[in-house]
């Protein structure tokens, strides 16, 4: 049961934004996904997703041994992926709970959950009933898109720089539920905390488009003890 | 359009004004021939037994009528032959049709959007009511007591002609516009409201609850009297799609807000796609008055229409809220006015449309403020959603301000559904089309939330079952 | 691009002020601010529209007026409208006419200017803020 990406390239506009990527994530294990900015970190996420605007040259993207590499987002979704994106959308007059209800979760039980959730999380309980992302802080919006990984219980997850705008309060509460979830998450962020808290299985460093590095704990600290420059 | 009456015809017999159900089957065989003449009107006017000043303002109106030209400013109303239209239909007191001949895309909808049975037959013009009976002589106790008058327009004529010839026409009158012209020539059915003094109805009083009453009125005539510290919220129409023989549709809505008084006025339309619907409707507010207008148009060919607010005491504030969905064939040129006529006024006009499929919506407003309106507000915001490039949108705003003291705020926006919220949506499963649908709904959904429960819940299905097939 | 348009209707009579930002091949952007003071019974009509044809695809419009009424007698008539005819396009308009802000003249008073020097700096500066 994995997330298999084989020898992804992937271009905007003629410009090759990812160059020969290949990983795999398993149901159960954690990657940590490093890099510099622009390296590509958000590319992959959002070409994982299926996002128009960014073109599959070649390779392919592979859930539980099906092809998924042409397949639209929600039917991505519906086959257990999640992504928690950098920057997520506001909706005005949706809320939070309206894009989770469906004929599997029902509307009662996706409000008690989200609200029980939403308190964990050190949210407001009220900001389940409101537009969603709209006016909310950086650091609610992070907050949210995992609120949203609970409720939806994918099978595997990326989660784009969720770190980013949290102290170190809802750092700990993100780690936590990260650590107890059963999904395959790739962890993608720019600083080495988050990753620390979490023991990832697997470290890899992406460098204008190229995984460059790949290995275990390791990799972290000597990022740490030299940037990114050096690799 | 009341939901429990037939649909197809205004009017009605004089016995069947009697309320608690004493309907005698007194069976006058009258339709009117085509064209509107002289001999039409007073053969209405005659038929309902009114009072001469009644027949003579009708009158009247039929010489203004025929002197005006049809307005070219708004929608194309070349098409209609006013000498074809019959001006007056017996309603059907039986069963008049045959449910299976009724158009499969309106048994649909109705499948859809959940309407009863029952009602289904009512609404499709199939079937007389009388069921709503029991409901309405509790509700007609509960309001006698407090002294309030609800009644059929004709009824109302009958019982309060005084009351009523102190207000009929003075804020709308014939010389208004065409339209108005011949709804006061041959008006039948519509609503009187009266609210005494002081008295608040908290439930909103909807126009299905007029037992045997006329109803989907094609020139349904309206009067709602609010007196000093009153309130009262009216409810109209219907979002299940009505099917209407009658293919003019040109309503006059009157409204009379004394100093403190509040009143909410709410129309949901869903008339057939044959429909030229061409409404005035008006709000004369006093001081500290407060009116409300909130309007939703789904259906008809052609609807123009736009709410307005005389505002003319101190502090007197109007609001207009509408809401215009333009599919194929459709044209929504709807909007809303607010005239600052006294100090300290405000009013606020918010007009959210969504066209798709080739439709058009055009928002049409007026905002005039006074020389004498010295510290008055007002806020105008328009958004319009295009969903696809064969669909188009319009805004013609005029802003007229006459005195250095007040503040006029006017914004319109038209954009197209966010590439990266569909995607944002659809990453959590839910398909292109039901993305969209929910987006199209979130952006609607400030004007939704001001309409009762029932209509709110059958609006948010009729614009998903609307968006489907749309995306593309 | 943003262009901005100043007008200054300071004679007692009419002045109309008609602009249409006009889009018909794709790819356009046109951004147009006009800043209007209205005086000494001047009475000030502006016309504007923004055309958005179905050919203009990826249109980007925005028209910003704001008129400053500066005494009894002026007058002003906004008449800001859209024409959309498809719907690939970011077009809007806002529309503000209003006097002075009395807040912002208490302040500039407060700092020792009168009446007629304040009001003459609140127009400057808001004529020259795009």
């Amino acid at each position: 049961m994995s997330l298999e990406v084989s020898h992804l390239t992937v271009q905007v506009e003629n410009k090759t934004l990812l160059d020969d990527v290949s990983f795999e994530l398993k149901k159960g294990e954690i990657i940590g996904l490093m890099g510099p900015n622009g390296s590509g970190k958000s590319t992959l996420a959002l070409t994982l997703m299926g996002h128009p605007r960014y073109q599959i040259i070649s390779g392919e993207i592979l859930i539980d041994k099906t092809n998924i590499t042409k397949f639209s987002p929600d039917e991505r979704a519906n086959l257990g992926l999640f992504l928690a994106f950098q920057y997520p959308s506001a909706i005005a007059g949706v809320n939070v709970r309206q894009l989770v209800t469906s004929a599997d979760r029902p509307a009662l039980q996706v409000k008690r959950r989200a609200q029980k959730l939403a308190k964990n999380l050190g949210l407001d309980a009220d900001l389940v009933n409101r537009s969603l992302n709209l006016d909310f802080s950086g650091g609610e919006k992070k907050k949210m898109e995992v609120l949203q990984m609970d409720l939806l219980k994918p099978k595997y997850a990326i989660l784009d720089e969720i770190d980013s705008g949290l102290d170190l309060d809802a750092l700990r509460l993100i780690s936590d539920s990260i650590k107890s979830s059963s999904a395959g998450i790739m962890v993608i962020t720019h600083y080495p905390r988050l990753l620390k808290l979490i023991s990832p299985d697997l470290v890899l460093i992406l460098k204008s488009g190229k995984i460059v590095k790949s290995g275990g704990k390791e990799v972290i600290s000597r990022l740490e003890k030299s940037g990114y420059s050096k690799l | 359009m009341s939901r429990f009456a037939p649909v197809s015809s205004p009017t009605l017999t004089p016995s069947a004004d009697y309320p608690l159900g004493h309907s005698d089957s007194v069976d006058y065989e009258f339709k009117s021939g085509a064209g509107l003449t002289e001999h039409t009107v007073r053969q209405i006017s005659a038929f309902k037994h009114e009072p001469s000043w009644m027949l003579n303002l009708r009158l009247s109106a039929l010489a203004q009528f025929n002197h005006m030209p049809t307005p070219e400013w708004g929608g194309d109303l070349s098409p209609i032959d006013f000498a074809k239209i019959h001006y007056y239909l017996k309603p059907s007191q039986q069963s008049v049709g045959d449910w299976d001949k009724v158009d499969s895309r309106i048994k649909n909808t109705f499948d859809r959007i959940g309407v009863p049975q029952a009602e289904r037959e009512i609404l499709a013009g199939v079937k007389a009511q009388f069921d709503s009976e029991v409901i309405y002589s509790s509700l007609k106790s509960f309001l006698s007591k407090k002294g309030v008058i609800f009644l059929g327009m004709d009824e109302g004529l009958k019982q309060y002609p005084d009351l009523i010839r102190r207000y009929f026409g003075k804020l709308v009158p014939a010389g208004d516009n065409k339209l108005a012209a011949l709804n006061t020539a041959v008006w039948s059915g519509g609503s009187f409201v009266y609210i005494p003094k002081n008295t608040r109805v908290d439930l909103p009083l909807q126009a299905y609850f007029r037992i045997n009453s006329p109803n989907a009125g094609q020139f349904e005539r309206t009067l709602i009297i609010a007196e000093e510290g009153s309130s009262v919220h009216y409810v109209e129409g219907c979002s299940a799609p009505a099917y209407s023989e009658g293919s003019l549709h040109a309503a006059v809505v009157e409204i009379f807000v004394k100093p403190g008084a509040t009143v909410q006025y709410t129309t949901v339309q869903n008339w057939y796609k044959n429909v030229y619907n061409l409404v005035t409707k008006r709000a004369r507010v006093e001081e500290e008055g407060h009116m409300r207008w909130v309007d939703g148009n789904l259906g008809s060919r052609l609807t123009m229409k736009y709410p307005s607010c005389f505002l003319m005491g101190r502090k007197a504030t109007g609001e207009t809220l509408s809401l215009a969905l333009a599919g194929s064939g459709q044209h929504q040129d709807t909007g809303a006015k607010m005239y600052h006529l006294a100090s300290e006024t405000s009013s606020q006009i918010l007009a959210k449309s969504v066209s798709f499929g080739g439709g058009r919506t055009s928002y049409r407003g007026l905002i005039q403020i006074n020389p004498a309106a010295a510290g008055s507000r007002s806020k105008v915001v328009c958004d319009a959603l295009i969903l696809d490039s064969s669909s188009r949108s319009d805004t013609y705003p005029t802003n007229r301000i006459l005195n250095s003291q007040s503040t006029v705020e006017h914004e319109a926006t038209v954009s197209r559904v966010g590439e990266d919220q569909l995607f944002y949506l659809m990453t959590r499963g839910l398909s292109e089309q039901q993305s969209e649908t929910l987006i199209v709904n979130g952006f609607l959904s400030p004007i939704i939330k001001q309409i009762p429960l029932e209509y709110a819940v059958e609006m948010n299905r009729l614009v998903d079952l609307e968006m489907e097939g749309s995306v593309g | 691009m943003t262009t901005t348009k100043i007008v200054r209707a300071i004679l007692p009579r009419e002045y109309l002020f008609k602009e249409i930002l006009e889009h018909s091949i794709p790819n356009t952007s046109k951004r147009l601010n006009i800043r209007a003071i209205v005086q000494n019974g001047a009475n000030l009509h502006i016309n504007a529209l923004i055309h958005i044809h179905p050919q203009a695809k990826n249109a980007d419009s925005f028209l910003d007026i704001r008129v400053l009424i500066l005494d009894e007698k002026s007058r002003a008539d906004v008449r800001p409208q859209l024409e959309i005819e498809t719907n690939s396009v970011k077009a809007s308009h806002a529309a503000t006419v209003s006097p002075i802000d009395p807040d912002q003249l208490f302040y500039l008073q407060s700092r020792g200017l009168n009446y007629a020097q304040a009001q003459k700096l609140i127009v400057a500066g808001f004529l020259s803020h795009a």
